[in-house]
Parts: structure tokens; sequence; C-alpha cells
């Protein structure tokens, strides 16, 4: 006996079988009911919600003997030969990526004016419409617009945006939505019940959720989980036949991340990548899982909102706790440099690990008792007579009963000095581009800056990342908003060129990483900190 | 004549020889034609000697036609001899209209008795001697696109030509996915009516299943919510919105909605902190009415600062979702939580 995976077995063949698409349904029914079934259809949306099943289906219902019905017999020979993908005289299934020249659309169009042979419409489905070429569709065009009544077109196409207006104005259009992961798992379990297949309901929704929405794909994965797990198929299962880094290792790794284990977080990077994973998808992972314990600490624990429902609420609630609103972005903004910057599979890893560290190494106190820390430092120094840098150009000034000499003496003092090379001007533009313009300094802060000649300073981007270079070259407001920046920082008003720079080649190898070990051993304490939190080392003076 | 006047008159008026269907509006030509077609398929008796109409119905494309051709088949006796009229259609007549100047005013002074001819043009010069005879006689039918005052009140008359009503909110809806495509918004309409079944009337709910939503009042609800620091709700509404997309829809299409939404109330709140009144917002902002009261409130629950901050951060995640390799919708949802934190 020949094996039918789930997919060809489980097809809908009448409208009731057919899974959320409740209000398609309703309106071809109705249509069919008062006899106002159009001439041509449209059936848009995602692989897998049912576009073809539903064209089926209709042609089912309008060449059924017993027909037309909005609820197809299934046992005529009209019926059967549809249902079973065999040759039907007078439904005409065509893939539209196969059959995409004028020369298919004019045999077609030579057909449509032949009498349906054995039943009340000639029906021609068109998969994938939209690799038609254009001449084709323009050739459809006339026949589309007045067919003979005998005639019915059903179009079905994942990209509608593809399709000429011509076309759309002549179809009644609907748009088939992703299911929901709740009418996925629920046709699942009855799947599973019919072939006796034991699963966790964990491992339905895993399911469900990898399937995006479409429920072809979710039937093709339990059937592949059915072949290959012996026994009662578990969400390990799930994750072992994708690919994916099971749940609790990425637990496992916050967790270490939280008790600043770097070790361990490393520990926990290096088996996973060892076993073959997919970096990226463990990023993946990794962001969405942060993700969801910013919604816990934001929303409450509210199952709804979250990515991962079935993930056990206690411990996602403890973790959410220990971390703040801001270190959880801090993470998320963290690990989507890693995505962005890595280029090649070394860079990958080397920068997965270098973002593991930081984020072990990150001081997790929310950013409000940082704040009352601060505040009550400042009040122990005010108690002993030391003024706070940030009040000196405030009110306290003044209190002190300062004149307005030793006043603009002060506001002088705390002022920044102005910069020694053009290095430093360029990270004073950029500490205040990030306070004032951040959308300038997302920018800008990967370019550097170089002095070519008298006054002439060379603005040099990454070459793989010629963006910001365009960008200031057409826009003139923003150029001069630049200029006007570094005119305040230099005293002088610079000419600006712009240019690209090819990136220093990253060395591969033991080497490399010994010489990285060596280099991180020998820094002192202060420069790992600088380097932790991108700062920089700022002359005493604010302070009196 | 436009075509909506030439609807009303056409089955009181006597038939001409010649009729010049022109316009962009497709749904308007197609009805132009369908009405002439189902006039001269019945019998008239508005003339004094009653006249049978038959099917001697004759199609051209004036791009693979000349001139000649059109003329010899009109001129060309009935098959049906006397008493039978025959009617031809030329569609993309825009080259023979212009050709046969003065062909079409002779045409016009001494037309078959028992033909007619229509043609059918996308544009035609208003300036033309024959188009002006065409339509001193009532000959030309301008099937013009519909101005947006104007499209509430077709889309309510098709509504009802189905059998049914439709509540304003959906039809905004409706206005708002399909545009001003007349032919577009009839199959949408057909679609609706189909739905119903026995019920009467188009509700929201109904447009949303199978149109679309109304995304000038989910981005008002987004950013009502966003002004209340509500990141439950703006969450919800994000995922709404992103549930509406349609097929091939990326989830960064949100984006520009909602930095058009900030960068009204910004300037909302700049109009009324100048000391101007709602209706200056309304006029200056181009606000529907619907949504001036939600505007005006939403400008005071946030801070200029705050309006300024908030659209930095969208720009910025419209840039990141552009350029980096991150899934949209987790930018997305990162960014309403910096909006609500």
């Amino acid at each position: 006996m020949t094996y039918t995976v789930f997919a060809r077995k489980y097809r809908p063949q009448t409208f009731e079988e057919v899974v959320g698409q409740e209000a398609v349904v309703t309106t071809l029914k109705n249509a069919l009911l008062q006899g106002r079934v159009a001439h041509a259809y449209l059936f848009a949306g995602p692989r897998g919600v049912g576009k073809t099943s539903i064209a089926r289906i209709l042609a089912k219902c309008l060449n059924c003997q017993k027909g037309p019905t909005g609820s197809p017999c299934n046992e005529c020979d009209s019926c059967r030969c549809i249902s079973e993908g065999r040759d039907h005289m007078d439904v005409i299934e065509i893939d539209g990526a196969s059959n995409r020249g004028i020369d298919e659309i004019r045999n077609l169009r030579k057909n449509v004016g032949i009498c349906p042979s054995s039943s009340p419409y000639k029906i021609y489905i068109i998969d994938e419409v939209h690799m038609l070429t254009r001449e084709a569709f323009n050739a459809l065009l006339k026949t589309l617009e007045e067919p003979p009544s005998h005639v019915k077109f059903f179009f079905a196409t994942t990209a509608p945006h593809k399709l000429p207006e011509t076309i759309l104005s002549r179809c009644q259009r609907f748009d088939l939505k992703n299911i929901s992961l709740e009418d996925i798992v629920n046709r699942l379990k009855q799947l599973a019940k019919k072939e006796k297949i034991e699963v966790e309901e964990e491992a339905l929704r895993a399911i469900a959720r990898y399937a995006k929405g479409g429920l072809r794909d979710s039937q093709s994965l339990l059937d592949q989980l059915w072949v290959f797990s012996e026994g009662k198929i578990t969400v390990a299962d799930v994750q072992g036949l994708l690919g994916a880094v099971p749940e609790e290792k990425v637990a496992a790794l916050v967790e270490r991340l939280i008790q600043k284990d770097a070790p361990g977080a490393v520990k926990i990077v290096h088996e996973t990548l060892k076993e073959g994973k997919d970096w990226d998808a463990f990023i993946e992972q990794i962001l969405w899982y942060l993700r969801d314990l910013l919604v816990v600490s934001t929303c409450g624990y509210n199952s709804e909102l979250l990515e991962n429902p079935w993930r056990e609420a206690q411990f996602l609630k403890a973790q959410s706790q220990a971390l703040s609103r801001e270190t959880l972005m801090a993470m998320i903004y963290m690990l989507t440099e890693v995505k962005r910057r890595a280029r090649d599979d070394f860079q990958q890893r080397v920068f997965l690990e270098m973002a593991v560290i930081k984020l072990a190494m990150m001081d997790f106190h929310p950013l409000s008792e940082i704040l009352a820390r601060l505040e009550e430092l400042e009040k122990k120094l005010s108690s002993r007579g030391v003024v706070p840098a940030h009040t000196l150009n405030c009110e306290s000034v003044k209190d002190t009963g300062d004149s307005p000499q030793e006043e603009a003496l002060i506001e002088k003092e705390i002022q920044a000095s102005p910069p020694k090379s053009i290095e430093e001007a360029w990270t004073q533009l950029l500490e205040k581009l990030h306070r004032e313009r951040q959308s300038t300094w997302s920018y800008l802060k990967e370019g550097r800056l170089r002095e070519d000649g008298e006054g002439e300073l060379t603005l040099e981007f990454p070459k793989d990342r010629p963006f910001p270079k365009k960008y200031l070259e057409t826009n003139t407001q923003e150029r001069t908003m630049l200029e006007e920046y570094l005119t305040g920082i230099l005293g002088r008003r610079p000419r600006l060129k712009f240019a690209l720079y090819e990136r220093a080649a990253v060395a591969g190898g033991e080497a490399t990483k010994d010489a990285l070990k060596k280099e991180e051993k020998g820094k002192s304490l202060a420069e790992k900190a600088m380097e932790i939190f991108e700062g920089q080392v700022q002359k005493k003076g604010g302070l009196p | 004549m436009d075509f909506l006047h030439f609807k009303n008159r056409f089955q009181r008026e006597k038939i001409l020889p010649l009729y010049l269907v022109y316009g962009e509006e497709e749904f308007f030509v197609k009805e132009a034609l369908s009405l002439i077609k189902s006039r001269l398929l019945t019998d008239d008796s508005t003339g004094p000697v009653p006249i049978r109409y038959v099917a001697g119905l004759t199609e051209m494309d004036g791009e693979e036609t000349s001139l000649s051709t059109v003329l010899e088949e009109v001129r060309t006796p009935p098959l049906f001899g006397k008493g039978v009229r025959k009617l031809v259609i030329v569609y993309n007549a825009e080259r023979l209209f212009k050709e046969g100047r003065g062909v079409w005013e002779n045409y016009l002074a001494s037309p078959p008795e028992d033909s007619v001819l229509v043609l059918v043009c996308k544009e035609v010069d208003s300036k033309d001697k024959t188009y002006e005879k065409l339509r001193r006689k009532g000959g030309s039918i301008n099937c013009r696109r519909l101005k947006e005052d104007e499209l509430g009140l077709w889309i309510q008359e098709r509504v009802r030509h189905y059998g049914k009503q439709i509540t304003l909110d959906a039809l905004h809806i409706l206005q708002e996915n399909i545009g001003s495509k007349l032919l577009l918004l009839d199959g949408q309409i057909a679609k609706l009516a189909l739905y119903l079944g026995s019920r009467n009337r188009i509700e929201v709910s109904d447009a949303e299943e199978l149109v679309g939503y109304d995304r000038q009042h989910k981005v008002f609800d987004f950013t009502g919510a966003v002004a209340r620091r509500d990141a439950t709700l703006a969450l919800r509404i994000l995922h709404q919105l992103m549930a509406f997309m349609k097929s091939g829809e990326e989830a960064q299409t949100i984006i520009p909605p909602l930095a058009w939404q900030f960068r009204r109330l910004i300037r909302a709140k700049r109009l009324l902190s100048s000391g101007e009144g709602r209706e200056a917002v309304a006029s200056e902002l181009r606000v529907p009415y619907r949504f001036l009261q939600d505007l005006v409130n939403q400008t005071q629950l946030f801070s200029k600062e705050e309006l300024e901050r908030d659209y930095k951060f969208l720009l910025e995640t419209d840039i990141r979702s552009k350029t980096d390799n991150v899934d949209a919708r987790l930018l997305l949802e990162t960014l309403v939580f910096k909006f609500c934190k």
C-alpha cells in the first residue's frame, strides 16, 4: 500500500473541514446558495493556509452531480476526480509557475469557448498565478472580462501585489489569513487522534509555532516527527528535528547571565555551537526569550502576549524580577548588534562570545536604584561641603553667593576642554550627538574622522556600510547640522569631505584567540571597564 | 455629459447614431456600454415608429482596425433586414477618433439609419470640433474618476444596489483599504453583501473580516495607548496591526503610518500651544472630524519633548528594520517598551 503524507491525506475536502478561514467559506457558501458565483476568484495568502484547497472545494461544489451545492457529495465521479487529483475533463488545474507563457494562455483561450463535457462548468484553477508573464496576463485579460457563462477562473497566489491591477479588478478577491496557533494545535490534535499518535500538547504548540500560521507545514512536520520518534513525541523531539536549541539551555544561559557567571555562560554557548546548532537561530531564540522576560516585567505574566506561553511561569517571573527593564532592553540591543555586525562564522562566534561575556559582567541594578544610590552619595558629599558637578551651573552656585565673575570662571572651568586631537573631537561629537540627536548618532557611530589638510576634514565610513556617506552627500540639512556641531567643538568651521574605507580584515585561528587572551590579561581593570561600558577617560577638573 | 447624468437620462432619450465613451473610470465605461447594449437588445418604443433592436453586435479593437473597416462595418446593413439595428463598439479608439476628424462630422450629418457606433477612448481632446458637436448632441459620455467627496455617496448607493446598508465606519474601512477604483470597490461590496447572508447591514466587523482594518483608527488607538504608557494595550494593538497585514506585507510597513501620526501630533501640539483652535488643527492637518477630539486629547497627554523623542525612536527603528538582520517584529515590540518606559 502506498503511503500518503499527512498534508495530502488530511487536505480539506469540504468547506466544513477548512480551518481558520470562516469568513471566506461563509461568503462562498452564500454565493453558491444564492446562485451568485462570480466568474473569477482570486485566493491570496501565505503558503499552507488553504488557497488551493478552497479553489478545489469550490470547483467540486459547482460541478458535483448533485449540485451546484454548498456541500459537495464527495461520492460522484466529478467530486472523486477532484479529490483524488485525477484528470478531470472540466476542471483544469494549471501551475502558473511552469505554464507562464503567452502560448499556454492562448491555448487556454482557444479551449475556453468549448462547452464542458460532463459538468455544468468548465473551471480553470491557476496556482501561483503571479508567475505568469506580462504578455500572458494581457492575453488572459479579454477572456477574464467576459468569459462564457460556463467558464470559471480560480486563481491562487502568495504574491497578489505582483498581479496587474487589470486582473485584480476583474476578480473577486479573498485574502486568506494565517491560521491561528490554537486552530493549528486543535487540527493537529484531531489528526494525531485519528492516526493514534502519542504527542505532548507542548510539542504540538512548538510545531504550530514553527509553522507560523501554515497548516500544511505543521502537518508535514508532525509527519516527519512520527517517523523519526519512538514512542511519545516530545518538545525535545521537535527542537531536535528543527535544529533549535532546547528551551532549557536558553533559560540556563540567561540564568548564568543573571548570576554573572561569565565562564558558565560561555560554556553553554560553546556546547551549543559544538552540537552544530545554527548560531543565528540561537541568538534569535535568546532574543525572543529576553523579549518574553521584558513582557513579563512590563505587562505582568500574560500568556496571550508571550511568544512561548508554555514556559514555566514562576521561572519567567523570577528571572524578569532579577533584571530591570533597562537591562533587558540593553541586552536585546547588544544581541541585535551581534547579529548586525557578524558577517562570517568566525566573527559570529567571537561576537557572540564577547556579547555573552559583556552581558555576564553587566551591572543588573535597575536605573532607579542607581539613581537613588547616586542621590544618597550626593547627600553625603554635600554634608561634607562638596558640591556635586551637575549642580555647579544651576541654582546651588548662586546660593553660595559667588560674584558673577566667579560664576563665569566656574562655568568656564566646567565647560568641556577643547579637543587635543581630531580623534578626541570625533569622540566629543559622538557623545554630544548621542545625547542630543540619537538618530544622527546611530548612523555616524561607525564612522571616523581624519584631518586632510588646512581646515579640511574627511569623514570616513566602512565600505560595507556606504549608506551614511550617500545620505550626508545628498542631505544638505544634515550636513550643515554636522558642520555646526563640529564648529562648536573645534572652534573653527571645517570643510567636510566624505569617503569610504576598507575594514581591517579579521585574522582567524587560535593565534588570534591567544593574542586576544594575552591582550585581555595585560589590561588594567580601568581599561576593561572602559571596554565593557564603552567609556572614556575624563581629566579631573569639574569637582573642586 | 457626465456618466451619472447620462445614466439618469439615457432610457428616456432617443438613441443617437454615435456615442463617444471616454474617461479613466473603467467601472463607468463598463456600465455605460452595458446600458447601451441592454437597451439595444430590447424593444424600443420611445420613438414614433417602434424599432426592434437585436443582437447585431460587433466589437473591434481600434488599435488593430483601420478607419475604413469600421466605417464599412457600420454602413453595412444588418443581416436581419430593415427595422433591425446593429451595434458596433470600437475599443481603444483614440487613434481612429483623431484620424477621422472630417469623417465623423460627415457621419453625424448623414448617419446610417440602422446602426449605432460606440467609440471607447481613455481620453479625448476637449477642443476637438467633433467632440464639441457630439457633446452638444449628448453623445459624449464622460466616465471620469469620482472625487473623494463623491465616493462615499457612490459606495452607499452601490451597497443599496445589492440590497444592503452600510455603517459609516465600515464605509471608511472600504474607502481606506481599496481606494477610489470603483471596479475594485464594487467587487468588495459584492463580496460583503454575500457574506452578510440574511443580515442587512455591513458592520465594521464584517469589513475587517473581509476587506481590511481601519488603519487610521488603529494608529490612533496605538498612540493613545502610548500616551497613557499602557504597554500591554500598545502591544496588543501592534499585534492586531500585524495580524491585519496582507500577504506579502512586511512588519516594517507599520512604521510609516505610525511616523505620520507622530508628525501629526507634533504639528497639532505646536498649533494648539501657539493659541490656535481645534478648527485650525482640523483644516491645517486635514484631520477627519471623527478623529479630531482624539488627536486633541492625545496632544495633551504627551509633552513636546516626549513626542519628539518618540518620533526619533521610531525613525531609528525604521533604519534598523531596513539595515539590521533582525526580525522587524522584535524591533517594533522593543520600540513599544521604549515608548512606554
